[in-house]
């Protein structure tokens, strides 16, 4: 660690690197937003924006499962949660038991409501209020350590199972025509984005953790004629979102979470004015 | 193709930095250059520690102190730091923090700058039990605020005597009772509040600045006696009070009033933290209500930003409202604790015998 410190201060300029909680943030950034850039492409692709989201307000609940518990590492309970949750509400998604954004939304507000009725017993809501916005000033470097693990899983996956996952998302019943599996790959995937969203949402915040994974993909999307621009273009405006928010929040003593959503956001309309003239 | 549309967007991203460059330049932080300066910087996380170490360094040479968070957050229940923060805790020589549980929030900061010396301003103090984070809000609570009561606040007369506050650390070390300060979130930290126990913040910081700062020590000391000798004096008024309140029965709607009471020997009937930002649900607002008139409480001790439920309350059970400061936040003077508890004071003189 120490050596990617001075790394850092022999390559980056600026006073804020001087100082190890900075270091830290930039280097968690540097993991996160590309790989919610490349995770976005997808989650835009099959209309999940909203699934994300649940599962984002899922990390209440798993909380507050882990505090029932007393599990001394809440995080683990979050992921198990998350996980469990997933896969049930991608079941549910795919029977067609009702509308989907019906489903999800109901899933959603379950989720919040038991997390924020199991943590608000005895009026202590307060201690975990710090979920809702993040702190990714707070990382340390054994938890960038846990994200760079996730980082290399997820590109993994996506080296050895992209296509498939595409094929999937295109048209699942020609997918399995092509004897692909498409449960497992779907299920590979949303676990995926349980396991990352729940990691990084002590970071990011529960409130803003979606807008991180869809804006970038989304301005991408404005813009990309294929999947390899899509992807180049959405990992971009990601990392670049995450560096100008978390120096921007340096700067002018602001939260770093919101301040990277607000760049994405401005990104995100700049592609929709563009739009027009590069899309032909 | 591609290249028209990474020239779009690394135009765009060239514009986003620049305007952010130059937003940065007109109205951000300017880079201060910390720890080149002659002077020691002492770190407070909030306000009535803040207030402390301020008098304590008055007029001391080299010693510089900072707060943490800005005079008027108040409680810190859900504060998060800022970069800023980050930033003092980094270039900090010394952090002076309340304790009991309140500064949850630095944790995992103070984990990561091992440097750092940090004094404890509650350290070997007894503390009471907190009211917004007890889980048991049941009927049992009254019965525990009875049987704590008599308990806390003879121990609190006796050992928060002014003239050897230093002897009691050891003395309630050794008693079961005290909590552990690291097991947090279950105590009250607003020890503040309760004079007796304020003397022995003020003790226990001299301590720490004293062993940081071996130089000063004599200047500390003046200091700690000239504050010590002013908290005495209205401590003193405050005593003259405690007859006629000794064992009038309060609720009190912030965790802070709870050592108020204590140094008084009131009864709290129920104390409800609203400072901890949830609301309070039927079923306790119900419960309070049949508590008030059990107990025949007749005054509810408030601040003023929650004084609404309150009134809602005063009104179903005949109750007066006593609007109190709880000193979370104030402003940056030397004499601002004293000048708060003055008021505070006089508010209660207004209960007639």
């Amino acid at each position: 660690m120490h050596t990617i410190y001075q790394w850092m201060e022999a390559i980056l300029p600026f006073d804020y690197i001087q100082y190890d909680f900075m270091k830290n943030a930039l280097l968690a950034v540097l993991i996160i937003t590309p790989l919610f850039g490349i995770l976005g492409t997808m989650i835009v692709n099959n209309r999940m924006a909203f699934f994300s989201d649940a599962l984002g307000h899922s990390a209440l609940t798993g909380m507050a499962v882990g505090i029932l518990f007393g599990m001394s590492d809440a995080s683990l309970s979050m992921v198990i949660f998350a996980v469990a949750f997933a896969l049930l509400l991608n079941k549910i998604r795919h029977s067609g038991i009702a509308a989907n954004d019906t489903v999800i939304s109901v899933f959603s507000s379950l989720s919040t409501a038991l997390g924020l009725v199991i943590l608000s017993r005895g009026g202590s809501f307060s201690k975990y209020s710090a979920l809702l916005v993040g702190d990714i000033l707070s990382i340390t470097p054994a938890e960038i350590f846990r994200l760079l693990l996730i980082f290399m899983a997820t590109l993994l996956f996506w080296c050895l199972a992209f296509n498939k996952l595409h094929a999937v998302s295109l048209n699942a019943s020609l997918a399995k025509s092509k004897h692909i599996r498409v449960a497992l790959i779907d299920n590979i995937f949303v676990v995926l984005i349980a396991v990352i969203v729940m990691l990084s949402i002590k970071w990011v915040g529960i409130l803003i953790i979606n807008a991180l994974l869809i804006l970038p993909a989304a301005a991408a999307r404005n813009l990309a004629a294929n999947m390899r621009e899509y992807h180049l273009f959405s990992v971009l405006f990601s990392v670049f979102s995450g560096i100008l928010g978390l120096i921007l929040s340096y700067y002018f003593d602001m939260a770093a979470g919101p301040m990277i959503v607000v760049v994405a956001s401005l990104l995100f309309f700049v592609t929709l004015a563009v739009r027009p003239a590069v899309k032909v | 193709m591609l290249k028209r549309k990474l020239g779009i967007i690394f135009g765009t991203m060239f514009i986003f930095s620049l305007v952010s460059y130059i937003l940065i330049a007109a109205f951000g932080r300017k880079t201060v250059v910390y720890g080149q300066e002659e002077e020691e910087t002492v770190l407070t996380s909030f306000y009535p520690v803040f207030i402390i170490t301020r008098n304590l360094t008055q007029g001391v040479e080299g010693l510089k102190v900072a707060n943490l968070t800005e005079n008027h957050t108040g409680c810190l229940h859900d504060y998060q730091l800022t970069t800023k923060d980050m930033l003092l805790l980094e270039t900090a020589d010394l952090l002076v923090i309340n304790g009991g549980g309140m500064e949850l929030f630095i944790g995992q900061a103070t984990k990561k700058l091992t440097g750092l010396t940090v004094i404890d301003s509650c350290t070997g103090m007894e503390l009471l039990a907190g009211a917004g984070h007890d889980h048991n809000h049941g009927e049992d609570s009254v019965h525990d605020h009875f049987e704590d009561e008599p308990e806390n606040s003879g121990l609190s007369h006796e050992a928060g005597e002014p003239e050897n506050p230093g002897q009691n650390h050891d003395t309630a070390e050794s008693e079961d009772s005290v909590k552990n300060h690291d097991e947090e979130s279950e105590e009250n930290g607003h020890v503040w509040m309760d004079m007796e126990r304020y003397q022995m913040q003020i003790h226990t910081i001299a301590d720490g600045l004293c062993k940081a700062f071996p130089g000063q020590e004599s200047s500390i000391r003046a200091n700690e006696l000239f504050y010590s000798e002013k908290v005495a004096a209205l401590l003193a008024e405050y005593k003259e009070l405690e007859e006629t309140l000794s064992g009038l029965a309060v609720v009190t709607f912030h965790d802070a009033f709870v050592y108020l009471c204590d140094g008084f020997g009131m009864e709290v009937v129920h104390s409800l933290d609203m400072d901890a930002d949830s609301a309070l649900s039927a079923g306790e607002l119900a419960e309070l209500t049949d508590e008030i008139r059990l107990h025949g409480v007749r005054y509810l001790l408030v601040e003023k930003e929650n004084g609404d439920i309150a009134e809602q309350i005063a009104q179903e059970t005949g109750c007066s409202v006593l609007c109190l400061d709880p000193l979370t936040s104030g402003a940056d003077e030397v004499d601002a604790y004293l000048a708060a508890m003055r008021e505070n004071l006089e508010k209660l003189k207004s209960i007639p015998h």
